[in-house]
């Protein structure tokens, strides 16, 4: 009973051997017989054959047989494949080194948008989580003031959980003195709405949001590196601005605050009785992180919640500004903000490169088919149906594919670190970026499909043989088919990128216009710092303004030193401070005004060679206790005085000290919240007259600002030991980062589009030297009826030309289109530039023109004879 | 009257294989063919190539089992032998040609 399928299995594992040998068996015996009957011997043996029918027919009949068919055939395929390719290595480097460099572009990129917008976030149920704040009357996210936050809390419907959270910051004592510890004070339920525990110890409880808030959850970063990894930290205190916090747990290694800027420790945040005085419905400050009750879309969460702001700001003052509307926005779109559309035209752009390399793929795979025509037709004639070759094609394009896509992952690995390196840092995720299942089997489909499409062409052209014009000699027919899709690719390759390199430019000339933008302060040689002004846990304003102005004096004397001075806020740092007034002698069109506001010294605006247009700069005798004054900025003076001199004239803040400043001076307008923003009204008055806790640096030197920082440091420590300097940096760097996105994709286009490029011209190589090959013999009967060297150049060339010629038309509409896609990105330039779009066409022709050189060159040097001889 | 030769039909290929291993015992591959052919006085022309096809159908089926063995003169063959079920399955195709044989007779008698 088991005997016929133990048969099975035994024919199974002896494969075809057996029945080769069966077969030769049989045909001997029919030879013997046939000679028998009287037959010569090479007839016998001829008939003998004759008789079995087709010995490979036999075999592909018991193979079907024996349902093996698909998978020998496939083994067989792939034998004979490797065996083409290792008898080529030339092509077959060339061929993966193609593909290498397109399937690991795209890898690379993927891997990034992966690792950005497709991979869950690291928290619990994570796309039921909602950054959740209060909206402008422009709908825009405006945080949450605190006993609006309780109200919705408390009154929603929609959310399982709603925690808050908002940024803070302690000077920390440790081993090695003060140190900056980033914090957040978040409230008691945060982590379980993220619904990440935390490894040791435990979280925050109820009675924690009513307490002085003096206990503290470690990151695990902050544990290692503060506390040594001690677990026996639990329950112990450390030191946070002069105060005992107590240790209550550490979050697990890994884990990350929904927030750009990485966090050392946690702290409660404390709502109580005083947080729900209403008074304070227009204080905003927090912002929301919300867990939706199955089921709840963002929508209704929005419905729902805007009922409860509604009804806020009905039962508040106007003065209060309490706003009645909210913004719920899934928590990874908020994260992501503007990343997601540059990143998808990246992995577009990629797309292209992966294309055109499969372009160039199918073409060398057409040379290698007409090349091989004979021996392919040699099998049609044996037997093998067109089926079958079709297959045999595509198992050596897929097997190419695969061992491209192999080195492909290879290099996209290193690419992936690559990106990492060039990317703004502010991406979420991104640090996680590296190989998991969906990059792997990106990969794998990516190398699938271009081995598929370069594939079909050579496949196609197998299947289309014609056996008897291949058997013979000279086969020039059916050529001009071929001819037609090897240009054809070219031109597709030439217009894709035109796409490519037309955006690349106007990128390059967007980030270009932008690093000519004038800051409206010199960045050159700055060094900036953070101070604190306070011995930590106290509050000691008076001692502020005559510390700062010391520690300004003694930086001054520093050598190398050219001028310091401080400011509460510097530009391009992602922070304000705005303030609302009024202005009693000037423009009354709209009653409340906001400015950005900032209390810096004398020598402030001098150090960052702001110019001065009319009036005076502050001087020491702006003291405490002189008159208030203050300087605004040009933007300020045309929009409350327009058409007056502002000098002179007042402005009212709701400041508890001081309410009347008199203004003494105007100058140039900063782009402070970035280049590419409009400059905003800033208001400037002395830090000796409103000193806050902290205050920013700002020092010029003649050399390498990075000199002077241990000189700046022990100033610090003898006037003040107890007060930390940190976010060392230098101005010439805040702008550098202020612009990193923008050059993070600049560079990433750029490079893309050169390697299309490349690509695009090995094309047109390959395809001018391949035509020259072909028509050696008519250039040899052009030559020997007079012909000169340089028309026959000037044939070949114009053969290039033309593909060039024909790609940037084609290509032109293309390229308009993509680039339209580009245009929130742009900055100074349009999506249709023409003078871009002209240099880049130029350029592409001239690049043409080069590729189709040398190819022209070897023409020339054809030997007549053998050109002649040539077929 | 000659009869046309004519292609041996599928099944009828199997039921000819049984047959000739039931009578004549194990044989190999050509000698099976060479059986056939005789048999049927060479009006059935046996494209010998379908034959190892089907006998390996017929292995798969369980009606009959190979094994290699040494032919007449010492060369490596493979020798097919018929199996209890084969020859059950002979008796069932052997019976139910006759009943197609008696009822095309009643037929055309009948007509």
């Amino acid at each position: 009973m088991l005997r016929p399928h133990l048969d099975r299995l035994w024919s199974l594992l002896r494969g075809e051997r057996g029945l080769d040998e069966e077969l030769r068996f049989h045909v001997e015996k029919q030879t013997e017989a046939n000679v028998a009957k009287g037959m010569a011997p090479e007839e016998a043996r001829r008939q003998a054959l004759v008789a079995l029918g087709g010995i490979d027919k036999t075999r592909e009949e018991c193979r079907d047989a024996l349902g093996l068919r698909l998978l020998t055939d496939l083994a067989q395929d792939i034998r004979y494949a490797l065996r083409q390719l290792r008898r080529s290595p030339g092509f077959t480097a060339v061929a993966v080194l193609t593909l290498a460099l397109g399937i690991g572009a795209n890898t690379a990129v993927f891997s990034v948008i992966n690792a950005v917008l497709l991979r869950p976030l690291p928290y619990h149920d994570a796309d039921r989580l909602v950054d959740f704040q209060e909206a402008d009357e422009h709908g825009k996210a405006n945080w949450l003031a605190a006993p609006n936050f309780l109200d919705f809390q408390r009154d929603n419907h929609v959310f399982e959980q709603l925690a808050a959270y908002t940024g803070a910051g302690f000077v920390y004592n440790g081993s090695e003195g003060a140190n900056w510890a980033e914090a957040q004070h978040v409230s008691h339920n945060m982590f379980a709405t993220l619904g990440i525990a935390p490894a040791l110890g435990g979280d925050f409880t109820a009675a924690d949001a009513d307490g002085d808030g003096h206990a503290a959850i470690l990151s695990w970063p902050f544990w290692q590196a503060a506390c040594g990894g001690d677990p026996r930290i639990i329950g112990q205190t450390i030191r946070l601005n002069g105060k005992p916090y107590e240790v209550r747990g550490v979050m697990p290694r890994g884990f990350r605050f929904p927030y750009t800027q990485p966090v050392d420790l946690w702290t409660p945040l404390v709502l109580g009785p005083e947080a729900r005085d209403p008074g304070l419905r227009g204080g905003r400050y927090l912002v929301g992180i919300g867990r939706l009750r199955p089921g709840v879309t963002v929508h209704q969460a929005g419905t729902d919640t805007r009922l409860i702001a509604q009804r806020n700001k009905a039962g508040s003052p106007p003065s209060l500004r309490v706003a009645g509307d909210v913004s719920v926005v899934g928590l990874r779109s908020s994260l992501v903000g503007d990343a997601r559309r540059p990143l998808i035209l990246v992995l577009g752009a990629v797309g292209f490169v992966l294309l055109i390399a499969a372009g160039n793929l199918a073409n060398l795979l057409l040379g290698r088919a007409t090349v091989r025509r004979k021996e392919m037709a040699m099998r049609a004639a044996i037997g093998a149906s067109r089926y079958r070759l079709i297959r045999q094609t595509l198992t050596e394009s897929t097997l190419l594919a695969g061992l491209g896509g192999a080195a492909g992952l290879l290099a996209g690995v290193w690419g992936t670190r690559l990106l990492l390196s060039l990317s703004p840092a502010d991406l979420p995720g991104l640090h996680d970026a590296g190989m998991d299942l969906r990059v792997l089997a990106f990969t794998a489909a990516a190398s699938l499909g271009t081995g598929l499409l370069f594939g079909l062409a050579p496949a196609f052209a197998a299947a289309g043989v014609n056996v008897q014009e291949s058997l013979k000699q000279s086969g020039a027919a059916g050529r001009t088919g071929q001819h037609l899709l090897r240009n054809g690719l070219v031109v597709a390759e030439i217009a894709l990128s035109l796409a490519l390199l037309a955006g690349a430019g106007l990128l390059v000339r967007s980030f270009l216009r932008l690093l000519a933008v004038p800051p409206g302060f010199d960045p050159q040689k700055v060094l900036v710092a953070l101070v604190s002004l306070d011995s930590p846990g106290r509050s000691e304003e008076a001692r502020r303004p005559e510390l700062v102005r010391q520690l300004v004096e003694r930086i001054e004397t520093i050598p190398g030193v050219i001028s310091a001075g401080a400011s509460t806020n510097l530009p391009l740092s992602n922070t304000n401070m705005i303030c609302v007034f009024s202005t009693p002698d000037g423009s009354q069109t709209d009653q409340r005004r906001r400015t950005g506001f900032r209390a810096v010294t004398p020598g402030y605006l001098r150090t960052l060679a702001v110019p001065l247009v009319r009036g005076r700069f502050f001087e020491h005798y702006d003291a405490a206790d002189a008159p208030p004054v203050a300087i605004i900025n040009q933007t300020m003076a045309r929009r409350y005085w327009p058409g007056e001199d502002p000098i002179g004239k007042h402005i009212v803040t709701p400041f508890r000290r001081v309410a009347t400043y008199r203004i003494v001076g105007i100058v140039h307008d900063m782009k402070y919240a970035g280049l590419d923003q409009e400059a905003t009204p800033e208001m400037f008055v002395p830090f000796a007259q409103l000193p806050t806790g902290w205050a920013r640096l700002a020092v010029r030197t003649h050399g390498d600002p990075a000199q002077v920082v241990s000189a700046i440091r022990s100033q610090l420590r003898t006037l003040a030991p107890d007060v930390p300097l940190w976010k060392v940096s230098t101005m010439q760097r805040m702008v550098s980062d202020s612009v990193a996105p923008r050059r993070f994709y600049m560079v990433l286009l750029s490079a893309f589009a050169g390697m299309a490029l490349l690509l695009a011209l090995a094309g047109i190589y390959g395809v001018v030297s391949y035509a020259v090959a072909q028509r050696t013999h008519e250039i040899g009967v052009r030559m020997a009826l007079g012909a000169g060297r340089r028309q026959v150049l000037a044939l070949v060339v114009a053969h290039g030309l033309r593909l060039a010629l024909a790609g940037v038309l084609i290509g032109l509409g293309g390229a308009l289109a993509a680039t339209r896609l580009l245009a929130t990105l742009l900055f100074g330039v349009s999506a249709s530039d023409p003078a871009t779009f002209a240099a880049v066409s130029l350029a592409l022709a001239l690049a043409a023109l080069a590729a189709s050189y040398f190819p022209a060159r070897g023409a020339t040097k054809v030997h007549l004879i053998v050109a002649l001889r040539c077929e | 009257m000659k009869l046309p030769k004519s292609e041996v039909m599928y099944g009828t290929l199997d039921l000819l294989v049984l047959k000739t291993l039931n009578t004549m015992g194990p044989m190999h591959g050509w000698g099976i063919a060479q059986r056939i052919q005789q048999i049927s006085e060479d009006l059935l022309r046996v494209n010998q190539g379908t034959l190892y096809p089907a006998l390996l159908r017929l292995q798969q089926r369980g009606w009959i089992t190979a094994k290699w063995g040494v032919s007449d003169n010492n060369r490596k063959a493979k020798y097919y032998s018929i199996t209890r079920a084969g020859q059950k399955q002979l008796e069932q195709e052997a019976e139910s040609w006759e009943r197609m044989a008696a009822l095309i007779n009643r037929v055309l008698e009948g007509a």
